[in-house]
């Protein structure tokens, strides 16, 4: 039943990737979006159900060593694990999401279902299968993984965000960038790229406020100072806030993504996991949002002289912060978690201008977000993964972060040494 | 195997997790997509895009302005104002009575 809860958190991360986006690009593709968002869980249900989970996980057997996909449990016939289904679904539907913001305002809607479907039926399943089944060939609960390693992502920093994030950054740059981004009608490119504001454009104003202006003109007359002011006000009304409330319901939806993450994995201490995988989710998504923030503030003030905080940049360094805990978030300690947010933060900012950079569009920035984020994740398993920590969750005594073989000196370190070999041989 | 080797191990794996996905991304989505760009399956009409998806493809827009025409709307603040007086004057007139 917790796991259940559990997929569902993760799944009301859909209505967070949906506000996200509708509150992103301009008013005037906002269906489109939402559709687009609603279709991920259709498109992605379907695909996932029919091929997807057979090529992830049907037919997993230790007893068949390593495979590159699996092939049984097509439309779930057979035995099946059905909580893992409905969390891995959810998981399915994230990463389609990813993407639709990123090709927002230009993307065809025929192209758009060929490949959100094909995403969930192959391109995902594959990946899962090498990180997280039990014949995947990079997968910690394999007997025999590649180079006698596991992969150590809780929740798919890898798998999910990172692949999705790679995919977006595909389809950006064969698309090319939205008209007016970064080249004017005639093709020549301007000196400053254009901020395409979502819905901040003039007179996208909610019905009911626009005909009480309307009212108000009437009673007052059109050359009233108040309505002058009161109108400058209407028009700069934007609707930053459904961005907002999209960055909150993501974060919200991580705590079942990670936390979730470990029903899926042979500990004995579930719940300590569980809730150092909240702990950590936390700590990382506020030193992302911190880091982000006052990091785009000093640069800023640098360039122009002005002191501002930038509020896109914190809700997208929070969500860089929260990609990146996903892998280690079992496996560090609050310290470390601190540090990867730390750096997710300047990760995302770096990402995102080498994006201006190159030209290459993205309408949510979900390329620095998933891609730059998930890579961070995945090396800063790397670094900073504690021996404690991943005995208690993977029961993984072979291999430690690079911070704690290097802090254990060289004494210590022939003993890890000898482990590897020992774990390889046996 | 040499110490340096073992030393950075579990590092470089995931080193080798970041390239495994990138490179499989890529190889499978790279072709995909140009395909469907060579078909002109991908990107909208520039027209289309300047419209925008909504009306294009998704009957109207999303933000339905409505756009009340000048007579009803001084036919309401004449119609409102008087009614307000009207109130008044009933109420003097009630008091009057009383």
């Amino acid at each position: 039943m917790i796991d259940i809860t559990q997929g569902a958190l993760v799944y009301f991360m859909q209505t967070g990737f949906a506000m996200l986006c509708a509150g992103s690009i301009r008013s005037k593709n906002v269906k489109n979006i939402l559709l687009w968002n609603l279709l991920d869980s259709v498109g992605g249900c379907l695909a996932f159900w029919s091929v997807g989970y057979a090529f992830a996980y049907g037919g997993d057997d230790a007893a068949r060593g390593t495979t590159f996909i699996g092939n049984t449990n097509f439309f779930l016939l057979g035995d099946v694990d059905m909580e893992q289904f409905f969390f891995q679904f959810a998981f399915t539907c994230a990463l389609s999401s990813i993407v639709a913001g990123t090709i927002a305002e230009r993307c065809k809607m025929t192209a758009y279902l060929f490949y959100s479907t094909f995403l969930a039926a192959f391109l995902y399943p594959v990946v899962a299968h090498s990180f997280w089944s039990v014949n995947g060939f990079l997968s910690n609960t394999n007997e025999n993984p590649l180079w006698g390693s596991g992969a150590v992502d809780l929740a798919g920093s890898g798998p999910v965000h990172m692949t999705g994030g790679v995919v977006a950054l595909v389809m950006a740059v064969i698309l090319g960038p939205r008209l007016g981004r970064f080249y004017d009608e005639n093709g020549n490119p301007y000196d400053e790229p254009r901020e395409i504001e979502g819905h901040s454009v003039v007179l996208q104003v909610s019905a009911p406020l626009r005909s009480g202006y309307h009212v108000l003109r009437s009673i007052l007359g059109s050359n009233s100072t108040f309505l002058q002011v009161s109108h400058q006000h209407v028009c700069a009304f934007s609707f930053y806030y459904i961005q907002f409330l999209g960055t909150f319901c993501l974060w919200f939806g991580w705590y079942g993504f990670n936390p979730g993450g470990t029903l899926f994995i042979a500990s004995t201490e579930l719940g300590d996991v569980a809730s150092l995988a909240a702990v950590n989710t936390s700590i990382g998504a506020a030193s992302g949002a911190f880091s982000a923030l006052f990091t785009h503030t000093i640069i800023d003030e640098r360039r122009t002289g002005l002191v501002t905080y930038d509020l896109t940049s914190t809700m997208n360094g929070c969500l860089t912060g929260l990609v990146a805990i996903t892998a280690p978030c079992a496996t560090v300690e609050p310290w470390a978690a601190f540090v990867i947010g730390i750096v997710a933060g300047w990760v995302y900012l770096f990402a995102s201008s080498l994006l201006l950079k190159f030209k290459i569009d993205d309408a949510v920035d979900a390329i620095p977000v998933h891609f730059g984020g998930g890579m961070w994740g995945l090396l800063s398993t790397g670094l900073f993964s504690a021996p404690r920590r991943l005995e208690s969750a993977f029961g993984l005594t072979k291999h430690v972060g690079w911070f704690y073989s290097w802090g254990r000196g060289s004494g210590d370190f022939t003993l890890l040494g000898i482990q590897i070999i020992a774990g390889e041989q046996t | 195997m040499t110490h340096s080797y073992l030393f950075f191990r579990f590092y470089f794996f995931n080193i080798a997790l970041v390239i495994w996905i990138i490179g499989w991304v890529v190889g499978i989505m790279g072709p995909y997509i140009y395909f469907l760009n060579w078909m002109d399956m991908l990107r909208v009409d520039p027209l289309e895009e300047e419209v925008g998806g909504d009306i294009s493809r998704h009957k109207g827009p999303a933000y339905v302005i409505e756009d009340v025409s000048k007579e009803k709307q001084e036919e309401l603040s004449l119609h409102r104002s008087q009614h307000k007086k009207k109130k008044k004057k009933e109420k003097a007139a009630d008091a009057d009575d009383a």
